[in-house]
């Protein structure tokens, strides 16, 4: 068919050649190679155990940045380093991919879906959940909790993000991030006047920041005694983010 | 257990195989930052169907996903545009800036975008009229007789 004098014309005008359209690929974040990354969700890949000197070098090195860099917030937290954790298999890729075809135009939070790195497994609403987290390119990050636990996209410098589920307008659980180092502690405040600090898992660059699950016990699910906000403080103990439920 | 692994083993290769070749279907359509949208969600489409998707076939199925996608994309653009720009929308961004020959890629944007696929279908995916016709929804002939009438339309455009 491309005998036809006009078809020939017309491909010799291809503005996309398919080498050209691999290289973009490779720019937009669409390569395959990371689309088809190697792990399985159920089977994180382990990093072989290192022998004892090289430990014991390591642990030196460890604790002569800690002495060094005693301020570096995230050292002291213990932060989970993000380009060890396991990456995520090609379906997890894809939902984020999702958050960026699905955005408004204009509005996409660009998360680089082929990083998206596994930080931590939490159990709440009944499930053991998987939380997922991808660098994204205006600077911020995106994560979801899955299966079924939401999730979204926060931009660099908003310092405190929640989602939660709610019966009768009462929250079951409550799920969310805090930037490092602008946030030292998240408190979850109840109706009856009692807090939480629910466990936060900090995670280094590029991401910064913690995240937490909170499995609101039936207990806290009444009319007089339920979860109202949570709120964020930095490490000085001044509020630096505050955000209601109801 | 293993159906899951045979299913993401599957999928890996579909990415492989055809995410270039989908990307530049798009780019050749739209600009680069809802190319790769399309690719995400054409392939996340995928990831859902995958039982749906013969891989001997996977190509032109892409195709025509993407290709939903895209107009999706396109009805949502307009939507947010005035009418005064709806017209510049419709055409897509890599045929403003073209690489290739202005002269065949001005004809070409004068067109329909129901000729300007159908050509493109042709001359850029290289697609068979089996193929084509799979990625449009119609049959092999009813293709046929499109290209036919899109090439005579490309003609007119380039004599006239």
């Amino acid at each position: 068919m491309l005998n036809a004098p006009e078809l020939v014309e017309l491909n010799r005008a291809n503005p996309v050649s398919l080498d050209e359209a691999r290289r973009l690929a490779g720019e937009l974040g669409l390569d395959t190679r990371l689309l088809a990354h190697r792990s399985e969700p159920s089977k994180p890949e382990r990093r072989a155990r290192p022998r004892t000197l090289v430990w014991v070098l390591a642990a030196a090195a460890l604790l002569a940045a800690v002495v060094i860099a005693g301020p570096a917030w995230g050292l002291v937290r213990g932060a989970l380093p993000f380009w060890e954790q396991p990456a995520a298999p090609p379906s997890v890729q894809l939902q984020f991919f999702s958050l960026n075809a699905g955005a408004p135009r204009g509005m996409s939070p660009h998360a680089v879906a082929g990083e998206t790195r596994e930080v931590g497994r939490f159990t709440f609403g009944g499930s053991t959940r998987t939380l997922w987290v991808a660098p994204a390119r205006n600077g911020g990050f995106c994560s979801l909790w899955l299966p079924a636990g939401g999730g979204g996209c926060s931009t660099a410098g908003q310092p405190l993000s929640t989602g939660a589920l709610l019966r009768l307008g009462m929250p079951t659980w409550v799920t969310g991030d805090a930037t490092s180092p602008a946030v030292g502690d998240v408190v979850i405040r109840l109706s009856d006047g009692s807090t939480v600090h629910p466990r936060i898992v900090w995670v280094s660059a590029p991401i910064d920041a913690g995240f937490f699950a909170y499995d609101v016990p039936a207990a806290q699910q009444t009319s007089r005694v339920h979860v109202t906000a949570v709120d964020a403080y930095d490490r000085n103990g001044r509020l630096v983010a505050h955000q209601l439920f109801r | 257990m293993a159906d899951g692994v045979d299913r993401e083993a599957r999928f890996r290769r579909m990415c492989d195989a055809h995410t270039a070749a989908v990307l530049a279907y798009a780019l050749r359509r739209t600009s680069r930052e809802d190319a790769a949208d399309v690719v995400a969600e054409t392939f996340l489409v995928a990831w859902r169907r995958l039982d749906d998707v013969d891989e001997r076939t996977a190509l032109p199925w892409l195709y025509a996903v993407a290709r939903r996608v895209l107009l999706s994309q396109q009805r949502a653009a307009r939507r947010q545009q005035a009418i005064a720009q709806r017209v510049a929308a419709v055409l897509p961004e890599a045929l403003e800036t073209p690489s290739g020959s202005p002269r065949v890629l001005d004809a070409l944007a004068a067109l329909s975008e129901t000729e300007r696929e159908v050509l493109m279908l042709a001359a850029w995916e290289e697609l068979s009229s089996a193929e084509a016709a799979r990625v449009l929804g119609c049959t092999a002939t009813a293709y046929r007789i499109r290209l036919h009438r899109a090439r005579r339309r490309l003609r007119e455009r380039l004599d006239g």
